[in-house]
């Protein structure tokens, strides 16, 4: 019964002028990021937090939210269009989107992923809601042995399962760790890293490393890539009305791809990416007729959609109630509610109720406006398509150097970010992935705290790890997904002795 | 210089990085009988940067970039290749000169030279149209900037000598 009275204080604050305005900003936002070419949804919060920081922490979490969950949804938008994912999570989208919209049914096409996002949210937020306050109540019981194994094993699984290549994954994970370490030791007080210099006593702020990464990092990367695009396809307004024949002929998939996206999105590393694939190779086995699945099924829209917008809501359960993210994007939400003066983890259920539940609030208010808003909108972000690239990049630039000089008023930082904005440059260059970094650099001194407290009960004794039995679990499992390689790789030599 | 050869040579960077900052973790301090020391931790980044950057080095997989520009090896990709260097070169060459300008010219006098430059080196397209639309978003950006920073967030920005 708590959950409810939270619930409906939650929904009353949100639904206050400040919230809602901030929520609705960072909808459009996010949905006009999604479509546009120029930035993902990392890079433009990366960007945006200087600005937000100086808000309370309520209103800047909904506004960042709005732009997380917005830009999940505007990526469909050019999947169906252009056959272009805004996003990696809308890649399923277009096996069956671009059919449709090249078959003259665009309007339909971008309606059932309306509806499907709004059900994939929807069942998500309620799933959320349910039992992320639960969830942080039994992580209360978690000390800093068990934390040390869930930080391990979040770092292993996100790591290992985000990118294809896992040597460069680690490799940048690595990065990230020690570059979290930059600064005054936490135990003893001696400076580590600093070069000597005064600016990297006090570690360099995340900020300027995520927007260097990514905001930087993917401008530099695309300075080939920016004429404007093509489109060929037409639609009506009235056509993204979803129909009821199409929601009686999905509602299988609807349900299945908002379950499995939220299972999925919970999980460390796996993201929404991973969600879509799923639930779409599950809608196409349940089907009666899977050998329409790439031709234009409107199962092959509905499915993925519900799948990726229940992940972007699952993903935040970790990050609220353990303070854990599980993808670049969620990393830079945390580096922001640390920024606002907040630590997500169990206690911020209990410590800063004011400040959740509204934020659980708006993920409803949100989800109404994000469908309100694109059937409105379609035609206009459909139009945001073809601003050219050249143009949008010199403006992000601008936005770069104004928010990074903002953060600690400094122009070091800025050098550090054009620094690591050609780092992600190369990284890109090279395909090593650049969210471990974001991870490793968040992360890693909430990690080496806990080992460092773990070791200090123990006297040094590592076996002090084995000695809970929920560590033990999260330990073995990290170690299960470091040697799957090694299982491939050996089943793959056994396969041919055996036939 | 071909792709997979420029990676292989980031790759043996990375990994004498690694190299130097376990060896400075060490000067640093690893364990003091059995207390952890500062350079514990950033002993364990070294070492997990040094054995992947390793594992990196030994294998033969190429980056995605390298497999599709390979076959055809033809000079458009080459010459594709060094506009992408001289603009990147451009942009990074602009903002140190930004960075270097703006305490003694000021952030907001700078911003609308800054974004055309960016602007022009992205499209080195001289057309009036063209020209016109750079310098209107820069004008706008360095209103909006003034407006957002300078007013609404009172960020204290170097006015210079203006």
């Amino acid at each position: 019964m708590e959950i409810f009275s939270d619930l409906f204080y939650g929904l009353s604050v949100a639904a206050s002028g400040p919230m809602l305005l901030a929520t609705l900003l960072g909808v459009l936002l996010g949905l006009a990021i999604g479509v546009l070419p120029a930035m993902g949804p990392p890079a433009a919060l990366a960007i945006l937090l200087p600005i937000v920081v100086s808000f309370p922490p309520a209103v800047a979490v909904a506004g960042l939210a709005g732009v997380y969950y917005g830009a999940m949804y505007g990526g469909a938008v050019t999947s169906i269009l252009l056959g272009i994912p805004g996003e990696s999570a809308a890649m399923m989208t277009t096996l069956d989107g671009y059919p449709m919209a090249k078959g003259g049914e665009a309007g339909r096409a971008l309606g059932i992923a309306t509806f499907a996002s709004f059900i994939g949210g929807f069942i998500a937020i309620f799933l959320f809601t349910a039992i992320a306050a639960p969830f942080a109540e039994f992580a209360l019981r978690f000390g800093p042995i068990e934390m040390t194994a869930l930080m391990v094993m979040t770092l292993v699984f996100s790591t290992s399962l985000g990118g294809e290549d896992r040597a460069k994954g680690f490799a940048a994970l690595g990065l990230g760790l020690w570059l979290g370490s930059i600064g005054l030791d936490i135990v003893s007080g001696s400076p580590r890293f600093n070069f000597g210099t005064f600016e990297l006593l006090e570690g360099i702020e995340f900020t300027v490393i995520a927007i260097g990464m990514y905001g930087v990092g993917e401008v530099l990367a695309s300075v080939n890539d920016t004429a404007p695009k093509v489109a060929r396809t037409r639609y009506s307004l009235k056509a993204l009305l979803p129909r009821i024949s199409d929601v009686a002929k999905t509602w299988k998939d609807l349900i299945a791809g908002s379950i499995i996206g939220f299972i999925v999105g919970v999980l460390p590393g796996a993201g929404a990416t991973a969600a879509t694939i799923f639930s779409y190779s599950f809608s196409k086995k349940i089907s009666r007729h899977p050998e329409t699945f790439g031709q234009g099924a409107p199962e092959g829209i509905a499915s993925p959609e519900a799948a990726n917008n229940s992940a972007s809501y699952a993903a935040m359960i970790p990050l609220f109630t353990l303070g854990i993210p599980g993808s670049g994007t969620t990393a830079i939400m945390l580096g922001g509610l640390l920024m606002l003066g907040l630590q997500p983890g169990p206690l911020l259920f209990e410590q800063n109720p004011d400040f959740v539940w509204p934020v659980i609030g708006t993920f409803y208010t949100g989800n109404l406006m994000l469908v309100v808003l694109t059937i409105l909108l379609t035609p206009l972000l459909a139009s945001l398509v073809f601003i050219p690239a050249a143009y949008l990049f010199p403006i992000v630039m601008g936005i770069v150097v104004y928010g990074v000089f903002s953060v600690n008023y400094s122009f070091f930082d800025l050098g550090l970010a054009m620094g690591f904005g050609v780092l992600g440059y190369l990284f890109r260059k090279f395909d090593y992935p650049s969210v471990p970094v974001l991870l490793g650099l968040v992360l890693g001194p909430i990690l080496e705290q806990n080992v460092r407290r773990s070791l200090i009960m123990s006297d040094g004794d590592l076996r002090i790890f084995a000695s809970s039995t929920i560590s033990v679990l999260f330990l073995l499992l990290s170690v299960c997904v470091l040697l799957l390689p090694l299982m491939k790789w050996g089943r793959k030599r056994l396969t041919p002795l055996r036939t | 210089m071909q792709l997979f050869t420029m990676e292989k040579l980031f790759t043996s960077l990375f990994a004498a990085f690694a190299a130097f900052v376990i060896w400075q973790s060490y000067s640093y301090g690893i364990f003091s009988s059995t207390i952890t020391g500062p350079g514990f931790f950033p002993a364990i980044a070294g070492a997990i940067m040094l054995a992947s950057a390793g594992v990196s080095l030994v294998s033969k997989k190429k980056t995605k970039a390298a497999a599709v520009a390979e076959p055809s090896s033809s000079d458009a990709a080459a010459s594709g290749n060094r506009v992408e260097l001289f603009r990147v070169g451009l942009l990074v060459g602009l903002t140190a000169l930004f960075i270097v300008a703006a305490p003694y010219l000021g952030m907001i006098v700078l911003t609308p030279f800054y974004v055309f430059a960016c602007f022009l080196s992205l499209t080195p397209d001289f057309r009036l149209a063209r020209l016109g639309i750079g310098v209107l978003t820069a004008l706008v950006f360095t209103l909006l900037a003034w407006a957002i920073f300078d007013k609404a967030l009172g960020v204290p920005m170097p006015h210079g000598l203006f």
